[in-house]
C-alpha cells in the first residue's frame, strides 16, 4: 500500500498554500480599505438622452439578468453550449451536445448507456459530476451519478447548457467534485406558438410537438410531447440496444408583480430498451451465469416549482421545491427512487463592495429495490436525508479589476455525517477583455447506496480469472479532492475569443477493491486509491467572416493512480483519453442555407484497449420560409461503426459501437 | 489528518468577513451603473431622432410624436421623467401606455414588452397601414414582423434592425442608425 505514505504528506502540501492565502487575505484587507476611491461615471441621475448612440452602446447595465451575464466573467472554467450550437451541430440528444465542451469526456456505451465525466474518471457509472436541469438535481443516489439514458427534453426548447469544469463544491452541491452541468430550458415566453419537428434517418426517428400560449401579459405556458425510437447499434455478437421513449411535459412562467416570478414545470416519461449482459443466477461459488439479451424498462417524472423575488435594493432570493421519481426494471437491477428537495437561496449586497450568497437545502430520498441472485442490496428499501448550507462572499477588491470569492458548503449526509467543502477564487481583469482567474477548492463525493451495502456476483473477466463476489463497505468514506485551477480568457476582439484552463487535482480515498478471501474469491470496496490528475483545456471561437465561424476545443488530461488497482472493478483512470479535440465550422450561406461540419478526435482509452477515433458530422440546413427549417445531417461519417466506451466490470453489460447515421429533419413553427 | 489545514481556511474566512465588514464606505454605497431600462429609454429617444415619419402622421407642424407602450411597462417613471420635456425637432413627445384601438392608429412608435412579442400581428391588424415604428425585445417579435429589437451583449444594450419590415412602410431610417445596428432578418 504505497498509497498511505503519500497521504501522510497531504497536510504539508495544503498548509503551504494556505499560509500564502492568509498573507493574501491581509493584503486583500489592506487593499479593500484603499481601493474604493473610484466612482462609477454614470450615476442614476444623469440624463442618458444626452449621450450619443455610440456612447449609450458602451454603457454597462445593471440588470436582473446580471446573474446570467456574470457567468462569462466568473472565476471558473465555464463553457456555454447555446441553442444555436445545439441546432447547428445536428445532435439529437443532450449527451451528444456535451461533446462540444472542452474538458468533458463523452462515450456512448450503447443507445441507452452514456459514460459522461468531467476531468476524467470516465466509466459506465461515472460519479463526481453534478447535473441540474432547470435547477433540479438529477442525482442517482444508487451509484452517485446520472442516469443519462432518461435525461432528455425537446432540444429546440433548451436555452443553453452551462458546463462548469472543476469543483463547484462550495456552491453547487455534494456531487460537484469534477464539474457541474447546468441545463436551462427556455422561458415560456420564448416558446410561444406551435412547433412541430420530425427526424427520420438510418438510426433513429424523432417526433416532437410543442404548443406555447399566454394568458394576459403576465402568464405564459408551453406543453410538449416527444417520442424517439433508436435502432439497434453494432456489436459483433448482436447489440440488442434498440431504445424508445415517450415523454410529455409542461412549463408555466408567471410574473404576478414586476419583482416576482413563479415557474412551475412537470414531466412524465416512459420507455424501454435492451442490453446484453452476463447475470449470475445462483448465489454459491462457482455460480451459474447466463449471457443474453435482456429488456429494460424506464419510467419516471418530476414536478418542480420555483419562486424568485427581487428587492428594489437589488438583492434577490429563490425558493424551490421539486419531486422526482425514477424507475428502472432489468434483470440485475429493479429500482424505484423518490426524491423530495427544498432549496432556498438569498443574495444581497453587503456594505458597498461585497455580495453575499447563502442557501439551505434539504433532500429526502426513498428507494425500493428488488434483489436478484447476482445483485442484492441490504436493506432492499431505505430512506435517507441530506441537509446542506452554503455561504459565499464575493468581494470586489478593485472595481472592474479584482474580485475575490470565498465560500464554503457544509452538509450532513446519511453515510459519512458532516462534510465541508471550502473554496477560494479570484478573478483579475487588468485590461478590458483579458481576465485571469485562479481557485483552490476542496470537494467531496459522498458514498453511494451501492458502495454502502451491495452484494454483487461478477463473472470472470480480464482482471480476475475467477467469478468473484464483491461486497459493499459500510465504513466506506467520502472520496476527497483538493483542486488547484488557473485560467485565462481573452475577449478583447469581436472576432475571436480564447480560453485556456489548467488544473492539478489531488484525490484521496478513491474507490478501489481489496481481496478479503480467495476461496471463494471475495472482494470488498475500499477507499484505497490515490489519484493525481493534471490537465489543460482550450476553447476558442473565431468569427473568420460575417458568414463563417469556427469553434474549437482541445482537452489534455493525465491521471496517476496509486494503490492496488489490478483487481476487478478498478477501471479508475482507464476510461479517459489523454487527448480529445473538436473543431466545428458554421457557415451561413446565401439563400438561407447553412453548412456546418464538426470534426472530433479522441485518443485511445488507456485500458482496456479501445482504439481512438476520428469522426465527422456534416449538416446542410435550409430555411426556405421563416417558419420552416429543413436539414440533412450525417453523423459519424468516417466509420461504419466505432467503439467509444470500455466494457464495465461493475455490471457486466456489453457496450455496443456507434454507427454511421444519416437523417433528415423538418421543423415547422407558427 | 486533514483537519488542521482546513481549520486555517475557516479562520481565514472568518477574518476576511469580520474585517471587511469593518470597512465602511457610505458615500459610495450606490456606485451602481444605470439600470437596463433607463438605457433603453434613451435608445427610444434616439430612435425617434433618427427615424423620419411622413408629415401626415402629425396633427400639425407642432404635433406630438407619440410613443406607445404595450403590455407591462418595464420602464416605469424613468420614461416620463426623461422624455416629458424632450422634443424631436418641433414635435414634443407624448407617452401612452396600453392605448385603445383608436389611439393605437396614431402611435408613431410602438414598444412591445417581451411578453407581448407574439401579439404584434394582432396590433398590426388594428393599426393597419399606419406608419408605426415597432420596437421589441426578442426574436419572436422579429419573426412576427417587428422592426427593431433590443439585445444585451456583455452587459451592454445593443439593437438589431430588420430592414425588410421597415421597407414595407414609408418610414425613413437614417444610415447612421443602420450602421450602428446589427442587421437581421426573421
Amino acid at each position: 500500500m504505497t498509497g498511505f505514505s503519500t497521504t501522510q504528506n497531504f497536510p504539508h502540501q495544503i498548509v503551504a498554500p494556505l499560509k500564502k492565502m492568509r498573507m493574501a487575505t491581509l493584503l486583500l484587507i489592506i487593499m479593500t480599505g484603499t481601493a474604493f476611491g473610484e466612482i462609477s461615471d454614470l450615476s442614476s441621475n444623469t440624463d442618458l438622452t444626452e449621450l450619443s448612440l455610440e456612447e449609450l452602446m458602451s454603457v454597462e447595465v445593471t440588470s436582473v439578468s446580471k446573474k446570467k451575464q456574470k457567468l462569462s466573467k466568473s472565476a471558473a472554467a465555464i463553457f456555454v453550449i447555446t441553442q444555436e450550437d445545439i441546432r447547428r451541430s445536428g445532435v439529437t440528444s443532450i449527451p451528444e451536445a456535451l461533446r462540444m465542451a472542452p474538458g468533458i469526456q463523452v462515450a456512448r456505451g450503447s443507445n441507452n448507456q452514456w459514460n459522461i465525466s468531467s476531468r476524467g474518471f470516465n466509466e459506465r457509472f461515472t460519479n463526481k459530476l453534478l447535473v441540474l436541469i432547470d435547477g433540479r438535481t438529477v442525482y442517482n443516489p444508487l451509484f452517485a451519478g446520472v442516469a443519462w439514458e432518461t435525461q432528455d427534453t425537446m432540444l429546440e426548447d433548451i436555452d443553453r447548457i452551462e458546463v462548469i469544469r472543476g469543483p463547484g463544491g462550495a456552491l453547487w452541491g455534494v456531487n460537484a467534485v469534477n464539474g457541474v452541468i447546468n441545463i436551462i430550458t427556455k422561458h415560456a415566453q420564448d416558446t410561444q406558438g406551435l412547433l412541430v419537428s420530425g427526424v427520420t434517418g438510418t438510426e433513429e426517428g424523432i417526433v416532437s410537438v410543442r404548443q406555447g400560449g399566454s394568458h394576459g401579459s403576465d402568464f405564459q405556458y408551453r406543453l410538449f410531447a416527444k417520442y424517439f425510437n433508436r435502432d439497434t447499434s453494432f456489436n459483433a455478437v448482436g447489440a440488442h440496444d434498440d431504445t424508445r421513449m415517450f415523454r410529455s411535459g409542461f412549463r408555466t412562467d408567471w410574473q404576478p408583480a414586476t419583482q416576482d416570478r413563479v415557474m412551475v414545470q412537470g414531466e412524465l416519461y416512459t420507455g424501454n430498451g435492451g442490453q446484453q449482459s452476463t447475470v449470475a443466477t445462483t448465489t454459491t461459488f462457482p455460480y451459474a451465469f447466463t449471457l443474453g439479451n435482456e429488456d429494460l424498462e424506464m419510467s419516471g417524472g418530476h414536478f418542480l416549482t420555483r419562486w424568485e423575488h427581487t428587492w428594489n435594493s437589488g438583492s434577490d432570493m429563490a425558493l424551490q421545491f421539486f419531486y422526482d421519481r425514477y424507475e428502472r426494471r432489468e434483470n440485475t437491477v429493479k429500482a424505484t427512487i423518490d426524491t423530495f428537495d427544498v432549496d432556498f437561496q438569498h443574495r444581497f449586497a453587503f456594505l458597498s463592495h461585497q455580495e453575499i450568497l447563502w442557501g439551505l437545502e434539504y433532500r429526502y430520498w426513498m428507494d425500493d429495490l428488488q434483489n436478484t441472485p447476482g445483485t442484492a442490496v441490504f436493506p432492499d428499501s431505505q430512506s435517507f436525508n441530506l441537509v446542506s448550507g452554503f455561504l459565499q462572499d464575493e468581494i470586489t477588491v478593485i472595481p472592474d479589476t479584482l474580485i475575490v470569492t470565498i465560500g464554503t458548503k457544509l452538509s450532513h449526509n446519511h453515510f459519512t455525517g458532516f462534510e465541508y467543502q471550502p473554496s477560494g477564487r479570484f478573478l483579475w481583469t487588468p485590461m478590458d477583455g483579458h481576465s485571469l482567474w485562479g481557485a483552490i477548492s476542496r470537494a467531496v463525493r459522498v458514498p453511494s447506496r451501492l458502495e454502502d451495502n451491495i452484494r454483487l456476483t461478477l463473472p470472470a473477466n480480464s482482471t480476475t480469472p475467477f467469478p468473484t463476489l464483491v461486497r459493499g463497505n459500510q465504513s466506506f468514506k467520502s472520496e476527497e479532492l483538493l483542486a488547484y485551477e488557473v485560467g485565462y480568457r481573452l475577449n478583447t476582439f469581436e472576432w475571436i475569443t480564447f480560453d485556456i484552463t489548467g488544473f492539478y487535482n489531488q484525490y484521496d480515498n478513491i474507490r478501489g477493491t481489496r481481496v478479503v478471501s480467495l476461496a471463494p474469491p471475495t472482494g470488498t470496496l475500499e477507499n484505497n486509491l490515490e489519484v493525481d490528475s493534471l490537465g489543460v483545456e482550450l476553447g476558442s471561437d473565431v468569427q473568420l467572416q460575417d458568414w463563417w465561424r469556427i469553434r474549437g476545443a482541445y482537452t489534455y488530461i493525465n491521471m496517476w493512480v496509486e494503490g492496488p488497482i489490478n483487481t476487478a472493478l478498478s477501471t479508475t483512470g482507464r476510461g479517459t483519453p489523454h487527448h480529445q479535440g473538436s473543431i466545428r465550422s458554421l457557415m451561413t450561406l446565401p439563400y438561407q442555407v447553412e453548412f456546418d461540419s464538426w470534426l472530433r478526435i479522441s485518443d485511445n482509452l488507456p485500458a482496456p484497449n479501445i482504439a481512438g477515433y476520428l469522426e465527422l458530422d456534416l449538416r446542410l440546413g435550409w430555411k426556405p420560409w421563416p417558419n420552416l427549417d429543413v436539414s440533412l445531417v450525417g453523423q459519424n461519417l468516417l466509420d461504419n461503426h466505432h467503439p467509444e466506451a470500455a466494457p464495465s466490470l461493475f455490471l457486466a453489460t456489453q457496450p455496443t459501437e456507434v454507427q454511421r447515421s444519416v437523417y433528415g429533419k423538418l421543423t415547422w413553427s407558427y | 489528518m486533514m483537519h488542521r489545514p482546513h481549520h486555517a481556511f475557516g479562520l481565514c474566512l472568518a477574518i476576511v468577513i469580520v474585517l471587511s465588514s469593518l470597512i465602511w464606505h457610505p458615500e459610495h454605497s450606490q456606485a451602481d451603473g444605470p439600470k437596463e431600462y433607463q438605457i433603453k429609454v434613451a435608445f427610444l429617444y434616439h430612435f425617434a431622432t433618427f427615424v423620419d415619419w411622413p408629415s401626415s402622421t402629425y396633427k400639425d407642424t407642432d404635433g406630438h410624436l407619440r410613443i406607445c407602450i404595450m403590455g407591462k411597462d418595464p420602464f416605469g417613471e424613468s420614461l416620463d421623467a426623461t422624455l416629458r420635456t424632450k422634443k424631436i425637432g418641433s414635435h414634443p413627445l407624448e407617452i401612452y401606455r396600453n392605448p385603445s384601438t383608436t389611439t393605437l392608429k396614431h402611435c408613431h412608435m410602438l414598444y412591445l414588452a417581451a411578453a407581448q412579442s407574439s401579439q404584434l400581428r394582432t396590433y398590426r391588424q388594428q393599426y393597419g397601414s399606419a406608419n408605426v415604428l415597432t420596437v421589441g425585445e426578442n426574436d419572436i417579435f422579429i419573426q412576427h414582423g417587428g422592426m427593431i429589437k433590443f439585445f444585451l451583449d456583455d452587459q451592454k444594450v445593443r439593437f438589431a434592425i430588420n430592414p425588410d419590415a421597415i421597407n414595407k412602410t414609408n418610414l425613413k431610417v437614417s444610415s447612421k442608425l443602420l450602421r450602428l445596428a446589427k442587421i437581421i432578418s426573421p
